[in-house]
């Protein structure tokens, strides 16, 4: 049984202006002490299929339809429709999630040590000199410098990636199953981003845990994740091993992403290197393959009129294209660019 | 922040003195001076005869041009003497602290009671952004910030004297005391109590729909922050979320605000004193000004200003301490 796995997830914003069916139909599945990497373009729906399992999905949304199956000691609940006390033991107990902006996500007005302390508090019966024992134990195992100090301290007396560290801490308290990180190194300048990053790495061997990072940078997925799914327009498009992902990338979304990595960039000639065309807001979905107005494979009329499976091609690889693995030749213009 | 502190002080009895200068000025300016208006008050068909005037005047030192008057009582200020009143024959300090209790009294009352009810509701209608008990909380507060004083003055008399005479609800219409228990007794305080229950709903009705408004507002920005996500994905409930992590951050505007109503602490509302004949510094200042009281006016001006100064003062040495942002150094 994997340690989370997510079936037919539909979350949608239900605004003034209409139904925002921001994730439409994700199915993912993580298994214990393994690392997978959530990609796709901005908007595609990562952080709300992240917070639907935290079920935090913020009013005036609402998850409407799937399953989110949580392996509990051997005995698989699904959070979606879990009553609100019971989630509040999950978050922050079982699933521990950071963000992707490292200089708001701490309060304020709480000292770093207060924060880190109320998650273990949260969660455990213990006095407060022990949650404060346990909050530094904590800031040690992120590798803050000083933390006895850092303990006393307000967050803004912190740079952005201990700040990102001591989020880490907190994630970390109750020792969770998974961990969940949106983005944790966006907001952070490069030589940062590694360390954090090698510190997840490094956590996630001692402490056992799963890891669901959500990312728009392939270089990080490449080195950091077991198992990859790509995302478009609210639906996963392509999963796979990582290996195998990115030695034989079979949807042409997960081609033109490849190829557009800064260190392809270089073969400008090739017309995917850039993937031209704007990501679809999920009000005006197109019909069909999401994908077809940006696809340079693109075959009317099946691709615009019929919404591809997501189907298994090889083992464990599963793609979302009618025509994957028989993809024939590029186009040299894209459909969109050849509307204009 | 104790360089911004000195400064602030500094600036401040700049400020001091140019109101009270100006104010002194103005106030001179007003047609008619002490002395006319206590004299045709007391008995109209009566004139003075320009003698006696004159005496009058250089008694009180209105002979002299106004900017000279004022650096006489500056003198006498800075040596902690305000003057004495020249319609009521009392020393102006007299005066005041006589007037400060009942003044003190409703508007602590009134502020405790706005604190202590808006600050609930004001959590409750952020939790419940947008429900229906949210929207109507939110109406009816709304109707009652629309309400002129007066009017809701008004509307109250009507219901508790009037209507309600007879009734254990009649209420009395006006004044602090009906003059029987001695001051001081347990059944003076219930008189009092009794007879500052109209006025108090009156100076609070207003504030109360406003700091809901106020904290309702603070707090829906507050909610939107990531620390409050990053609150909720550590496992806090809503309860602990809303008091402990939003409501904490909205004390810092919060806690400004009530250093600046510190004047208003002592000023009183010159319409409730006055409709509810209330003996406190709201009508002790209109009353001086109806009679060109000038040592009155301008004590109670030095003392308005004074506490303008200390409330923003009292304002930034909260707001350092409610945000460990702002350093004391
Ligand atoms: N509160 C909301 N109200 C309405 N629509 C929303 C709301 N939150 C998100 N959405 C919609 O959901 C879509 C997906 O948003 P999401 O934040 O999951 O994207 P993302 O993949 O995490 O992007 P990014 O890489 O920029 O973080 C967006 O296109 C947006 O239109
Ligand atoms: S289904 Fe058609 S349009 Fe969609 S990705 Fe495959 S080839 Fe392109
Ligand atoms: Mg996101």
């Amino acid at each position: 049984m994997p340690l989370l796995e997510i079936r037919n997830l539909v979350t949608a914003f239900h605004t003034p202006a209409g139904r925002v069916p921001a994730v439409d139909g994700v199915s993912l599945s993580i298994e214990r002490g393994t690392t997978l990497g959530l990609v796709g373009e901005s908007g595609c729906g990562k952080s709300v299929t992240a917070m639907s399992v935290l079920g935090l999905v913020a009013s005036p949304g609402r998850i409407e339809a799937g399953q989110i199956l949580l392996d509990r000691d051997g005995r698989s609940i699904d959070l979606v429709g879990l009553p609100e006390r019971q989630l509040r033991t999950i978050r922050g107990g079982r699933i521990g999630m950071i963000f992707q902006e490292p200089m708001t996500s701490l309060n304020p007005v709480f000292t770093v040590g207060n924060q880190v302390a109320e998650a273990v508090r949260l969660h455990q019966k213990v006095s407060r000199q022990a949650a404060r024992a346990r909050a530094l134990e904590l800031l040690r195992l992120v590798r803050i410098a000083d933390p006895e100090r850092r303990l006393d301290e307000y967050p803004h007396q912190l740079s952005g990636g201990m700040r990102q560290r001591v989020v880490i801490a907190m994630a970390l308290a109750c020792e969770p199953d998974l961990l969940i990180a949106d983005e944790p190194t966006t907001a952070l300048d490069v030589t940062i981003q590694a360390q954090v990053l090698e510190l997840l790495a490094d956590l996630r061997q001692r402490l056992g845990m799963a890891i669901l990072l959500i990312t728009h940078d392939l270089g990080v997925v490449a080195e950091t994740c077991d198992e990859v799914a790509v995302m478009y327009a609210g639906r996963i498009v392509e999963r796979a091993a990582a290996a195998a992902l990115f030695a034989r990338p079979l949807h042409p979304y997960t081609i033109g992403l490849l190829a557009a990595r800064p260190e392809h960039r270089r073969a400008a000639a090739d017309p995917l290197a850039a993937i031209p065309g704007m990501v679809p807001q999920p009000r005006d979905f197109p019909a069909g393959c999401r994908f077809h107005p940006r696809c340079p494979f693109v075959r009317e009329p099946r691709c615009t009129a019929e919404l591809p499976s997501l189907r298994e091609l090889e083992p464990g690889h599963l793609v979302r294209c009618h025509y994957a693995g028989d993809l024939g030749d590029p186009a040299t213009v894209p459909a969109e660019a050849r509307a204009e | 922040m104790i360089h911004h502190l000195v400064r602030r002080l500094g600036l401040g009895v700049v400020t001091l003195l140019l109101i009270s200068f100006l104010v002194y000025g103005l106030i001179r300016s007003i047609p008619g001076t002490p002395l006319t208006v206590v004299v045709s008050q007391t008995d109209p068909s009566r004139r003075l005869n320009p003698a006696d005037l004159e005496r009058m005047k250089a008694a009180y030192g209105l002979d002299k041009p106004w900017y000279q008057a004022y650096f006489i009582w500056l003198t006498n200020v800075a040596q902690g003497d305000l003057g004495r009143s020249i319609s009521r024959k009392a020393p102006v300090t007299e005066l005041i602290s006589k007037r400060v209790g009942p003044t003190l009294a409703l508007s602590t009352g009134s502020l405790l009671l706005t604190w202590l009810l808006s600050i609930p509701l004001g959590i409750y209608a952020a939790a419940r952004s947008g429900r229906g008990d949210e929207r109507a909380v939110s109406l009816v507060l709304y109707m009652l910030y629309s309400v002129p004083t007066f009017v809701a003055a008004l509307a109250l008399q009507v219901t508790f004297s009037l209507w309600a005479e007879g009734t254990p609800w009649e209420l009395p219409l006006f004044g602090m005391t009906s003059g029987g228990p001695h001051a001081g007794t347990a059944a003076w305080l219930a008189d009092v109590g009794r007879h500052a229950i109209l006025p108090l709903i009156c100076q609070t009705y207003v504030s109360l729909a406003w700091y809901t408004r106020f904290i309702n507002t603070n707090l829906q920005e507050v909610l939107r922050q990531d620390y409050i996500r990053t609150a909720r994905a550590k496992g806090a409930g809503t309860i602990r979320v809303m008091v402990h992590h939003a409501f904490r951050n909205t004390l810092i505007p919060l806690v400004t605000l009530l250093g600046l109503s510190l004047p208003a602490l002592l000023g009183g509302s010159v319409i409730i004193e006055q409709i509810f004949s209330w003996p406190g510094m709201g009508r002790l200042f209109f009353e001086s000004l109806r009679e060109r009281d000038y040592p009155t006016i301008m004590g109670l001006t030095l003392l308005f200003s004074l506490l303008t100064l200390a409330g923003q003062l009292l304002a930034d040495l909260l707001y350092a301490w409610v945000d460990p942002r702002v350093s004391m150094e």
